[in-house]
């Protein structure tokens, strides 16, 4: 398998990598993306540009990915499913190799009704499983999904996501297998908080054979307020966070709970770093992207080789 | 079968608009089973519409016909749609429709919103079923559509949105489709259906790649 | 058509009618009120409601037996259920709520069957100068 990135020479060469994320701004102000990627440089071997997060509208994820190449930047393009039929797909994937990007990560997408335009039509044309394996043809095979060839075949370290707690917990490890099977190189996860919960899915991925074939990163988010931390409890799907978290939260007492969130997010890194498998983690510190550089040194995951080309 | 609900009133009296006289005309088949347009529905429309208009003194006269789709079963409207001043179809879109292709001088108003092709789940309940794709997958996901059930149309879902066998776009009415499938597959011990990667949808078929049309020449002399 | 208002009290005949029996031998009913016996509450339809006021009644009401002593089971549910659909008709329309109504009754409440049509007679006299007028 050809090394077409920076973050896959790391993850394929054994290192433990650390990925961050980005949201683009609600505008088209180079600026703001200038101004978050600054706490990112040189402190991760990739970011996650998200798109179109949440159904928001926010700067294109292709657009602002460019951007990030810029900064020194290895950017991680996120392509949902749910704005773009296969033939946008498919184009944005050629004009992203055409601008220097490298990584992409394939979702399905939030359905609209959670964003700002919960009244416009969705694709969903493609499925995030059928995503990872048109991008993998279009590399392997340089063909479109209509068999007809690509000129130029695009070279693409191919990621997914993965959703230990979400449901049916028995089925997740089948559906992990589907991504790895469809090409899924890299795997970020959805933000761990229940350590066991995690450990416990980890090793029925490497059950089933799972963690040799693909590279598992372990998804942090610090918690900034308890309201967060219940807000995402309970309204969240697929976010898993135990009471003993909100206990400590609360403890904390007042005005403390962001420092005590940025604690318990270095501690689940601590652990992540020493449970066999997992090969990075996937920092998601969105709107507080200032503090990754600080939890990454108390994480004792600095210095890192920073962005190579 | 198809499933309709009344328009509110207050729509269905701007639709009336300066017209003294109206019939109303419900249907026998979806509309009756979901408790939309049926005779039932048609008269409460039409004695209704006289209280609301009272003052006015607009007549609302009412019928039902067997299934208001159907051409053969409309005609016989004909003299009371034109003793009319305009006709307000308690069909779905397509018995609106009907009505509009056989009496073209005559104005049709819809007084349902026609929603989906379901069934009804429980008294008072129906649900969305078939999504009319065109090329039916049902026999690979235990009987369950996913196109029409599953808020994204996943064909290898669950997504990370299902949480306790709930879709997280409206988690106390929607069930996950794709958790029913496994729960189904999984009583079969067929499971590894759901391992295949189901390639992408040939979408042609459905209403995304035009209006459609059935043809049977077997039946035409 | 009555120059005064009328109520239409539709009544199941094993609680409502028996009620208004007994109430007509103590009191009397007053002449604004017309009273159906029907086999069950549940067997008024909701057109039957309309087609009441269609007429000229001003109000309707639906007496039914009380919870769990419904002779059908849940027809008195049933009714209940109508007149409330009925009554958000009528809202739709922009016509008064108040001029449905609904309430379970025993055989032997002759004095309660005449206070609430007097309560019901009462609230419409309030609502009269649009409602008074036959059709």
């Amino acid at each position: 398998m050809k090394t077409v990135s920076g973050l896959q020479a790391l993850l394929d060469g054994g290192g433990f990598a650390v990925t961050a994320e980005l949201g683009p701004p609600k505008g088209g102000a180079l600026e703001v993306v200038e101004r978050k990627a600054k706490h990112l440089v040189g402190v991760v071997d990739g970011v996650n540009v998200t798109d179109n997060q949440t159904a928001v509208v926010r700067m294109s994820s292709i657009a602002a990915c460019a951007m990030l190449r810029r900064f020194d930047i290895e950017p991680v393009m996120q392509m949902v499913c749910r704005d773009r039929n296969r033939i946008a797909l498919q184009s944005d994937v050629l004009g992203a190799y055409a601008l220097g990007i490298r990584n992409i990560l394939c979702l399905s997408g939030d359905h609209q009704c959670f964003g700002n335009h919960a009244g416009a039509k969705n694709v969903f044309d493609l499925d995030s499983i059928q995503l990872v394996r048109m991008v993998k043809c279009m590399r392997d095979e340089g063909r479109f999904l209509s068999g007809d060839e690509v000129e130029g075949a695009p070279e693409m370290f191919i990621g997914a996501a993965a959703s230990p707690f979400s449901d049916p917990f028995a089925y997740r490890i089948r559906r992990l297998a589907k991504k790895v099977a469809a090409g899924a190189q890299f795997i970020q996860t959805q933000c761990i908080y229940d350590v066991a919960k995690f450990r416990k899915w980890m090793g029925m991925a490497e059950d089933a054979g799972l963690v040799r074939k693909t590279h598992i990163l372990a998804g942090i988010t610090p918690l900034k307020s308890v309201g967060m931390a219940t807000y995402m409890k309970n309204s969240v799907a697929g976010i898993d966070i135990p009471d003993e978290i909100i206990k400590r939260l609360r403890a904390a007492g007042k005005g403390k709970a962001a420092e005590e969130g940025i604690a318990i997010a270095v501690e689940t890194i601590q652990e992540m770093r020493a449970l066999e498998g997992v090969h990075g983690v996937h920092l998601m510190a969105i709107e507080w992207e200032e503090k990754v550089p600080e939890i990454l040194e108390r994480a004792g995951l600095l210095p890192r080789k920073g962005w190579s080309g | 079968m198809i499933v309709a609900e009344r328009k509110p009133i207050a729509e269905i009296m701007e639709m009336v608009g300066p017209r003294k006289k109206m019939l109303v005309v419900g249907c026998g088949a979806c509309v009756t089973v979901c408790m939309a347009g049926g005779e039932r529905e048609a008269e409460i429309l039409a004695t209704t519409l006289e209280l609301a208009f009272r003052n006015e003194g607009k007549q609302f006269l009412w019928d039902c016909v067997e299934r208001q789709c159907e051409t053969e079963f409309v005609e016989p409207l004909r003299d009371k749609v034109r003793a009319s001043a305009g006709v307000l179809s308690m069909g779905c879109g397509v018995g609106v429709q009907t009505l509009a292709a056989v009496f073209p001088e005559s104005a049709v108003f819809p007084a349902l919103n026609t929603h989906f092709m379901g069934r009804p789940v429980e008294q008072g309940l129906w649900a969305e079923t078939c999504a009319g794709c065109g090329t039916c997958i049902l026999s690979k996901t235990g009987g369950i559509c996913p196109i029409a059930r599953c808020s994204k149309s996943l064909l290898n879902g669950p997504c990370g949105g299902s949480v306790n066998g709930r879709c997280e776009v409206d988690p106390e009415h929607i069930e996950c489709a794709w958790q029913l499938i496994y729960d189904r597959l999984e009583a079969w011990d067929a499971l590894d259906l759901m391992d295949e990667i189901m390639p992408p949808k040939d979408w042609s078929t459905s209403a995304h790649g035009g209006v459609r049309r059935v043809f049977r020449e077997d039946v035409v002399l | 058509m009555a120059s005064e208002f009328s109520i239409v009290a539709f009544c199941c005949e094993h609680s409502g009618a028996l009620a208004a029996g007994t109430a007509f031998a103590d009191a009397g009913i007053p002449d604004n009120v017309k009273i159906v016996s029907v086999p069950c509450s549940g067997s008024v339809q909701t057109i039957d409601i309309l087609k009441a006021l269609h007429s000229g009644a001003a109000g309707v009401v639906i007496f039914g037996c009380h919870d769990g002593a419904c002779k059908h089971l849940s027809g008195n549910q049933r009714a209940k259920k109508r007149v409330a659909y009925a009554a958000g008709i009528l809202e739709e329309i922009g016509w008064e709520r108040e001029r449905v109504g609904f309430s379970t009754i025993a055989s032997v409440e002759g004095k309660v069957f005449s206070d609430l049509l007097a309560q019901m007679t009462h609230g419409l006299r309030s609502l009269a100068p649009e409602g008074s007028e036959g059709v």
